[in-house]
C-alpha cells in the first residue's frame, strides 16, 4: 500500500465538503438540527478513503457550490475542516480527477467513534429542509 | 409466509413474506390492514405487525422497508442495494428491543446494503449496525459523561445490553 502523506498546503480551517444522499441524514435531539449520519463519514467499499471536494478550491474556481454535487442535484452537502479531521487521527490528500480537479481524500481507519465525531461536528453547506 | 413464534419479548411479532411467496400487493410503503394487524408492503417483500407494536415500531417498519427502494449506487459511490435480508435482520432487532420504551429510532443505509438504526437524545448517541448472521455491532456514546464504547452482539443479547436499557430509562 502507497502510504498517504498528508498535504500541508491544505491549510486546517479549509473546508472538506462531503457529498450526502438524503437517506443518510438524521435528526439529532441532542443538537436540535439535522445532521448526517455517522455512516455518511465512512471510507468506501474495501476500505477504500473517504472521497471529499476542497471546497476553497472549489470556488476559486469559479465554480458555484452546486457544482460538487455533480449530477446528484437532490443530494446535500456536509462540511468538515481539514484540521477536525487531522485530530481523528486521518490525513488529506489531494486526488484530482478529470471530472472534479478539487477532489481529494481523506486517508485512516475510521472507528465508529471517529465516524460520529465528524458526523457531529459537521456544518451544511447545502442542507437539507427543515 | 414464515411465522416466527420462537420468541415472543412482546404479544406482537413481524411476519415476513418475500420471494417466491409473495403475491398480490406491489406498491411501496402501501399499507393494508388486517384485524388489529398491519401490512407494509414493497415488490420485494411485506412485513405484518401486530396491531399491539409500539406506534414507533409501525413508523420505523415503514421506513425500514422504504429503504428497499434504493437501487445499486444508491450514494454515488458504488453503494450496494439494501437487501430484503437486512430490512428483515432490522425487524428482527426492533421486536426484540419493543418491550423497551424507546423513542422512535432513524434508520439508515450504509454503503455496503446494511442498515444502521440510530437514537440521538437525552444526551447519548447510541447506534446499532447490522452485520448479517444475525449479529449486530453497537456503539455507544455519551459526550458529556466522557463515555464511549462499541461492542458487537447478537439480536437476543441487544435486548439484554445496558446501554439500550439505559437509554430507555432516561425517559422522553
Amino acid at each position: 500500500l502507497i502510504p498517504h502523506i498528508d498535504d500541508k498546503t491544505i491549510a486546517d480551517p479549509d473546508p472538506l465538503w462531503r457529498r450526502v444522499p438524503p437517506a443518510m441524514v438524521v435528526f439529532d435531539d441532542n443538537l436540535g438540527r439535522k445532521r448526517p449520519s455517522s455512516s455518511a463519514f465512512s471510507n468506501g467499499r474495501g476500505e477504500t478513503p473517504m472521497s471529499v471536494i476542497l471546497g476553497r478550491e472549489l470556488l476559486q474556481s469559479g465554480r458555484p457550490t452546486q457544482a460538487a454535487l455533480a449530477a446528484h442535484a437532490d443530494f446535500l452537502i456536509a462540511q468538515v475542516t481539514a484540521g477536525l479531521a487531522r485530530e481523528c487521527d486521518q490525513t488529506v490528500v489531494r486526488d484530482p480527477q478529470p471530472e472534479e480537479p478539487a477532489h481529494a481524500l481523506v486517508c485512516g481507519h475510521k472507528t465508529r467513534g471517529i465516524q460520529s465525531r465528524l458526523a457531529k461536528m459537521s456544518t451544511w453547506v447545502i442542507s437539507p429542509g427543515m | 409466509m414464515r411465522v416466527e413464534q420462537d420468541y415472543a419479548p412482546m404479544a406482537w411479532m413481524p411476519l415476513f413474506d418475500s420471494g417466491s411467496t409473495m403475491t398480490g400487493r406491489t406498491m411501496t410503503g402501501r399499507a393494508l390492514q388486517v384485524g388489529t394487524a398491519v401490512t407494509y408492503s414493497h415488490p420485494q417483500m411485506r412485513i405484518t405487525v401486530g396491531g399491539d407494536a409500539p406506534d414507533w415500531i409501525h413508523s420505523t417498519v415503514r421506513s425500514t422497508i422504504g429503504l428497499l427502494s434504493l437501487g445499486e449506487n444508491w450514494d454515488s459511490r458504488g453503494a450496494r442495494a439494501v437487501s430484503p435480508k437486512s430490512v428483515e435482520e432490522v425487524v428482527r432487532l426492533l421486536h426484540r428491543t419493543a418491550e423497551l420504551p424507546l423513542p422512535r429510532p432513524s434508520v439508515v443505509p450504509t454503503g455496503d446494503g446494511r442498515i444502521q438504526v440510530e437514537w440521538h437524545t437525552q444526551g447519548v448517541d447510541l447506534e446499532i449496525e447490522s452485520l448479517g448472521m444475525d449479529r449486530f455491532r453497537l456503539y455507544f456514546c455519551n459526550d458529556a459523561e466522557g463515555v464511549e464504547t462499541e461492542i458487537d452482539l447478537t439480536s437476543e443479547s441487544i435486548a439484554k445490553d445496558m446501554h439500550l436499557r439505559l437509554l430507555a430509562q432516561r425517559g422522553f
